[in-house]
This record gives C-alpha cells, structure tokens and sequence, in this order.
C-alpha cells in the first residue's frame, strides 16, 4: 500500500511518470511492470515519506527523482529480487533515509551517484560496500552540503577498498573540512558481524591530527593513516624488512580472474599481471587491491623482473616456487608456481607496521 | 669543436623512439558513474563542451523523439557509395562520413545562433512537434511552450498578438503614456513559436514584422523590448497556398526553410509504439540536453569564433556574383542588375527576351530572377559557422557551405522556371526540388571557379590585398603603376566580349580600386 502522500505524487505528474516508464520500457524490454512497482512501494514510498515528514515541499523532486533513477536500476536488475548484489538496495534502505537533508538539496544527483557508487563497490572484488554503507551513515550527518557528502563518500570508497583512487581521493580529502576528511576514512565502532571490515572500535582521531595523518597517507602507500587504528607498534620481528600485507587474486574457477597461476610484469611504476593470454594492471596499498583490464599496448611495453626473492621477504611455503617478483619503491609482489594469488609486501617505510596488514 | 668532444658526443634525440604508454590514471570522479545516467558526474550536461552538447541534443532528437530521420545533409571522407535505380535514374548515395538530418539540424543550429527558421510540409509531418522540442530545449517547461505558443488565424488581431490596453486605464486614463499594456507572454521568450503563420492576416502580419525584424512590440505608443530568440514557424504551404499571402518583408525575415520529408511507413512499428505507450518526447527530454539562456548566449559566441577560410570565401563569392547581374537591366554600368529591372517593374519574360547571345544553359545568373541580398549572405556565413561548430571544427569546409546553403536561399533565390537549364535532360526535377537545385547550381558555380583556375590566379584578389595593406607611405609611382595594372586588367578582360556575372563584379571591385588610387594619386600631387 502506498502512501497518501506518493499516491498524491504519482497522480499529479501521472503523464511524465507513465511516459517515463515507457520510454525505459522501449531502451530495457525485460523491465516487468511489477518489480518497479514493488520497488516504487517497498523502497522509494518510504523514502519519500521521510522527506515529506520534515520538508513537506521537497518530496515531489525527491520522488521524482528517486521514480527515474529507481527506473533505470530496476529495468537493469540492479535492486530488487533479481539483483546481482545487495548493495544498490541497502543504500536505499540505510543510508538514503539517514543522508535526507542532502538528498532533499540534490535528489537527482545524491541518488544517482550514490546509486552508481554502491555498484561498482558491490562489483569489485575484495572491496568492502557494507563498510562504505556504514561510513555514509556517519559522515551525513557531518557534510554541510550535498557536495561535501558526495566527496566524503568518494575518499571513503577508497578507504572501502577502491586501492586506485588512493591519488585522487586524497586531493579530493584536501577539499574537505579535517574532520569531515577523518570521519570518511574511521568508523567509530566495528561493524557487527562482517569479517571483511577494516574498521577497529577505535575513538575518532583528533582532527588536529589531520595534516599529519594526511602526510603518512600521502608517503606510505601501506599506512593506514590513522595511528593504526590505535594499536602501536610493538613486537614487529624485523622492522627493516617487507612485510606481507595482503594476498589478491583467486582462480576463474573460484570466481576470480585467473585462469592459471599469474606472473608479475612492471611497467611504468606500475604492476600488472598476467595469466593465461590476459592481462590486468593491479593497484593495491593499505585499505585495498584492485585489478583492471590492461591494454595491450600497456602488456606489451610491461617486461618482467629478475624472479629474486629481496632480502628479508618471508615467502610462504605453501605458494611453492616462486615463478615471478616485482619490486616497486612501496611494494614487493610475489606470485607462486601453487597459488593464484598475488602476494604484496610492505617496503620499509612506506607503512606496513603492526596493525596495518589485513 | 675539438675531435674529442666530437667522440664523446651523444645523440640528443632518442636512438630508437618508442611511444612509451602513459601511465593509467584513475579519477574518483568515476566512482559516481555507472548504470544510472545523469548522477553528478555530468550534472545537468553543465560540464560537457557545449558544441558535444549540441549534438548529444540532435542525436537525442534522431534517435528518440523522431521516427523515420532522413540522411540528407550527407557527409563524406572517402567517396561514397552510390547506386542508380528506377527508369529516371535516380541516384541513391550512401555517406561514408557522419550525415544529418536537416529536419533536426536546421531546427537545432536555428536555436543555437538564435535566427528564424520556417518548417515547411503537409499537416501532421512534426512540424510543431519539432518546434515545441525546441522550446523545451530552452528550458522551457512543455505546457509553457505550449500555451506560448502562436496560431495564426484568419481573424488574428495585433491585440491578439501582441497585448491589449488594460481597460479601466482606457476609461481613466489622461494621457495615452498612462495607459498600461497587458503584454503577450511569448514575447518574452527566448524560443518563439508561431504555428501556420502564413495563416494571419496581412496586418497583423505586419506587426509581427518589427518583432521579428527589430525585437519591440508596439501598441500605443507603448514599447515592449523582447529578448533576443530563436524563432520557429510553421507553414502547411510556403506557395502562397494559406489564408492569407505571407508580405515579403517577413518571408525575407526568415533565415532557414526546412521541409518536413514524408513518413516512411517501414517505421510504422515505432508509432504503434509510440500510440500504445503514450510517449510525447518533448515530455521525456532528458535535462543533460537542455540549454540555459548563458549557455546559449556562449554558444553564440562561440559559433562567431569558427573562422571561414579565404578559399572557402572565395568561393562564396564567386557563387554570389553568378546571380544579380543583368546586362539589359541598365545603361550604366551599376545598375546593370536584376534590382534595377524590378523596381522599374519590367516584365520578367520582356527582359530575358531582350537577353544577349550569353549561354543561358553556362550561366548561371540566367536560372534565378534574383540576386542575393546582404542579408542571406550574413545568413550563410552563421550557418556555415554553427553547422562547422556542431562538427567540432574549428572553421567552415567548402562542404558545411554546400550543405547549409540550400536551406538558406529555399526560398530567397527565386527560380526562373522557364529557363533553358530546366528544358534539359535531367533538369526539369529542379523546378520541384530547391534543395537539389541550389546543390546543384553550386557545385556548377564551384565547377567553374575550378576551371577559372581562380584559386590559383586571381589578378582581382591580388590587387585587393595590396590594397588592404594601405595606402601609407605608398609612392606616386607606385600608384600609378597599379592603376596602369587595373587598366590592363580591365582591357584584356574586354577582350572577351562576354560578360558574365562574376565578371561584372570584378569590373566594379577594379573600378572602386582604380577610384580609390586615383584620389590618393590626386592628393600625394596636390601636398
């Protein structure tokens, strides 16, 4: 049942609504008329609701708004039962509501982005969109703009996992008042039940902290910034040696990338990977790994290194021989002749300390 | 250089140069973009170019809100393909480049420099569709557009049109100055729609005259200055065929014509669609593509800055000087024209009669009873300019000229129908088909200019742009030199014994050289 108020809504712009929805019909034949409505009534009706509830004037382009975008998600399966994943509908459900003053100041574009947002977090591997959700939550209330609410939501989708924003989200951190800047990249408590989560139950950094935290960030790719989330550094082995941070990449099979095991190519300070006759640019640091399709003028101009092990790298034994090794100013990668996965190691340095692996 | 600094010299330049690939970048930016069109990443289109603005609006307008688009402004980079069908020998053309059509084009440049463009065509074509889209393109809501939107009627009125005097001010009022105007809304908006115009009366037509030529209104005394705008007009006949006959004045007015082409029913499929989902496009027009009044005014200013090459000038003007000229018209030499045999109202057959022995097939003056007037060339040159912009060029190719030139002069280059060139094979077709005939007649004027080699040698040219260098400093001998190379000119050129069209313009440009030398040699004597 819907609400009086979207009833109201609807009715008033039944024109523009109906041909909306045809016009999404002609450009995604398999739209069924039924799921949007089930999603105009379980997600965008609440929605709606809440916005009417504190700023009566605002629902019309907030529904507005949430009927086109909610169209162009449903038409693509991107929410409701037959979606791929559940992030586009708990961003919605969660965080839309919470985030209402800036979705009221920008319906068409806090939802949109934020909708194309939680996509590409919930289709990147190893990224973390449940972490992203909650930091959303906490940020809201915290931006004094749309805006800012946006660009807090982008260094927080690098903190999430997006490795290759690390650059630009960091320029896009100097844009935001420290706190704002601090609270994008710290959750206050543990996310309950997600092993995946980052997050420490740790209390918010002093924001008179920032400009050094931000320092750290800038010039260790393997720091988390944030005084490693409060645990100090005691009981490293040997503090001028790599240290093993993360393993990425799985087998096809598994539902990764690779179909075989991969070897490491470098090129441009930057590592790819290869296996099989694909290739993928990997970009990694403390809060992630991603992998991007390379082109073939990049795989072409990449050249592998000499496969030594650098002193002091602890090589696990159940990766077997070691068939190839990168070393970049920040970071060593290993792969082995057992495994599909790539192994990254900290370089003195640049982070890496207790706290900051995995 | 000592020998041993040549044996440790090294090559400055890379000894075996590779393109090395840049390093991939990644922008934040990109996390907002994704399945969902028009987050914040592109706002409402305010960060796009506003030349790729355009044409994401045309190809919106192609792909989505018309059915049934016809190629006709065609485009090649290679030559095209092209096939020969029918008894007639029809020539179908298949365009190796980007092609348009004019029906969304025309409309679109017209909105992009703000001029008058008129849709021509049989009644249900979209004619007014297309000109509501235009409006909706300006940012104006599609019930506005609507309700501001002009139809001409036989017993339209210049109150109708315009405004009426408030009536209690009309009782009470002392002085005509106190009498306030209620004005008509559409006059102050910037997309103007006027539906079947050549439907009001002649009057009233008048009175939309100084709106569309000098953008006031005027009732009592009163003034209503409008805004500067894009105008559309519609016609179910452009012959003459409505209520009322269209004055001169306001035909002349209008910058483009465009005809609504037929429906193809091959694309019936897309009504049956369009009926049964109740879509009106202009309801649907995605807010990346609508334009606000400062966009278009940069738009503006940004077409002004397109330039237009000397070679494609030249030839501009070459084609120009093929129509106005006419050797019985006078006695003097420059009123050797068709004006002059208009305003003197000599009958059109008596003076063609009276013709020389000129080829009247070769030339082409002899095809038009007209010339053409400042105001269409400065026409051509802004549609010329916003046709190479909506390209993304940086200036106008022969080819933009080509391509927007018929639509310009549709129905500003009157056809003399009973001209030899369309008795001939292959010709007659023309009589019906202007956009064809304009085509044709300048890649004929082009034809020519090639063979006149005037690209290469033009004595004429040449002269002037001495000329624009100054007359400063320029010595007595030296003037009298080139007047002597005017004369020369002028005498070999007599030669001839034809005279033709761009022949004469030539003469009259040796004649304002030659005047101007003379008075200059007349003052460097008399110091």
């Amino acid at each position: 049942m819907i609400s009086a108020v979207f009833t109201a809504i609807l009715k008033s712009g039944r024109e523009e609504f109906n041909a909306q929805y045809a016009l999404a019909k002609k450009q995604f034949p398999a739209l069924e008329a039924e799921a949007f409505s089930n999603f105009l009534q379980a997600t965008v009706d609440p929605l709606v609701a809440t916005v009417h509830s504190t700023n009566p004037e605002a629902a019309g382009p907030v529904a507005q708004a949430a009927y086109e975008v909610g169209l162009e998600l449903v038409a693509q399966r991107l929410v409701g039962a037959q979606a791929r994943h559940p992030w586009i509908q708990q961003l919605w459900d969660e965080v839309l509501p919470v985030a209402e003053q800036h979705v009221t100041a920008a319906p068409r574009e806090v939802i949109g982005a934020l909708s194309n947002a939680a996509h590409q977090l919930g289709s990147v591997p190893g990224a973390r969109p449940r972490d992203w959700l909650a930091l959303l939550t906490h940020v809201a209330p915290l931006s004094d703009s749309a805006g800012s609410f946006l660009k807090a939501g982008q260094v927080a989708a690098w903190r999430c996992g997006l490795a290759h924003y690390r650059e630009s989200a960091l320029a896009v951190a100097d844009t935001l008042p420290p706190a704002l800047a601090l609270a994008a990249l710290t959750v206050p408590g543990k996310v309950n039940g997600d092993p995946a989560s980052h997050f420490a139950e740790s209390p918010a950094p002093d924001t008179a902290t920032w400009p050094e935290i931000r320092q750290r960030l800038q010039d260790e790719r393997w720091t988390r910034g944030l005084g490693n989330n409060g645990r100090n550094h005691s009981g490293r082995s040997d503090p001028s040696a790599p240290r093993l941070m993360r393993r990425t990449g799985a087998f096809r099979g598994f539902g990764g990338l690779f179909p075989e095991p991969p070897r490491l190519v470098v090129a441009q300070d930057q590592l790819y990977v290869r296996s099989g006759n694909d290739g993928w640019l990997l970009t990694a640091d403390a809060f992630g790994a991603t992998f991007h399709r390379a082109t073939l003028e990049e795989l072409a101009a990449a050249r592998p290194q000499i496969p030594q092990v650098p002193a002091g790298v602890e090589v696990p034994e159940d990766i077997g021989p070691v068939t190839s090794v990168a070393r970049l100013d920040h970071t060593v990668a290993i792969t082995g002749a057992l495994t599909h996965a790539v192994l990254l190691y900290a370089v003195p340095g640049h982070g890496g300390e207790e706290g900051d692996e995995p | 250089m000592a020998l041993r600094d040549l044996f440790q010299r090294l090559s400055q330049a890379p000894t075996n140069p590779h393109t090395a690939p840049v390093s991939r970048q990644f922008d934040v930016a990109d996390l907002y973009r994704g399945p969902v069109s028009d987050t914040a990443a592109t706002g409402t289109g305010g960060g796009l170019p506003l030349d790729e603005k355009l044409r994401q609006a045309y190809f919106w307008i192609v792909n989505t809100a018309i059915i049934s688009p016809h190629y006709d402004v065609e485009y090649n980079t290679e030559p095209p393909r092209s096939f020969v069908l029918g008894d007639s020998k029809s020539r179908l053309t298949l365009p190796s480049s980007q092609s348009y059509s004019s029906f969304v084009l025309l409309p679109l440049l017209t909105f992009a420099t703000r001029r008058k463009c008129l849709f021509i065509g049989g009644p249900g074509r979209g004619k007014t569709a297309s000109a509501l889209l235009m409006g909706v393109l300006g940012g104006y809501p599609v019930r506005e557009v609507r309700r501001a939107m002009l139809h001409g009627h036989p017993q339209m009125t210049i109150a109708d049109l315009l405004g009426n005097p408030l009536p209690a001010d009309l009782v009470n009022a002392q002085d005509i100055k106190d009498i306030r105007i209620a004005w008509r809304g559409w006059l102050d908006m910037r997309v103007k729609i006027i539906d079947e115009y050549n439907r009001i009366p002649t009057r009233t037509q008048s009175a939309l005259l100084t709106v569309m030529g000098d953008n006031y209104a005027e009732i009592m005394d009163h003034i209503h200055e409008c805004p500067e705008a894009a105008w559309f007009l519609t016609a179910n006949d452009d012959q003459g065929g409505g209520t009322y006959q269209v004055i001169e004045a306001l035909r002349d007015r209008i910058d483009v014509v465009v005809q609504a082409l037929a429906f193809n029913p091959r694309f019936l499929s897309d009504l049956v669609t369009r009926i049964e989902e109740r879509i009106r496009p202009e309801e649907v027009v995605p807010k990346q593509i609508i334009f606000t009044e400062t966009e278009i005014d940069r738009l503006q200013d940004e077409i002004r800055t397109v330039a237009l090459p000397v070679q494609v000038r030249r030839r501009l003007e070459f084609f120009t000087s093929q129509f106005e000229f006419c050797e019985v018209a006078g006695e003097q030499f420059e009123y050797k024209t068709k004006d002059t045999a208009r305003l003197a109202g000599v009958e059109w057959a008596t003076l063609t009669a009276r013709d020389t022995g000129r080829d009247k097939i070769k030339d082409l003056g002899c095809q038009t009873r007209n010339g053409l007037s400042v105001r269409a060339l400065m026409t051509i040159i802004h549609y010329a300019k916003a046709i190479a912009y909506f390209r993304g060029n940086p200036e106008v190719e022969l080819e933009d000229l080509r391509q927007i030139l018929p639509f310009v002069l549709f129905d500003k280059l009157v056809q003399d129908v009973d001209a030899p060139f369309f008795e001939s094979p292959g010709n007659t077709a023309f009589r019906s088909d202007r956009v064809g005939w304009l085509r044709r007649v300048f890649d004929l004027s082009c034809a020519e200019y090639d063979r006149l080699n005037l690209d290469r040698d033009d004595p004429v040219a040449q002269l002037a742009s001495e000329f624009r260098l100054g007359l400063d400093g320029v010595a007595e001998s030296e003037v009298a030199s080139r007047l002597v190379r005017i004369e020369r000119l002028i005498t070999d050129w007599a030669r001839g014994n034809k005279l033709y069209g761009h022949l004469y313009d030539d003469m009259l440009k040796l004649k304002y050289l030659h005047q101007r030398y003379t008075n200059y040699l007349r003052w460097l004597k008399s110091r």
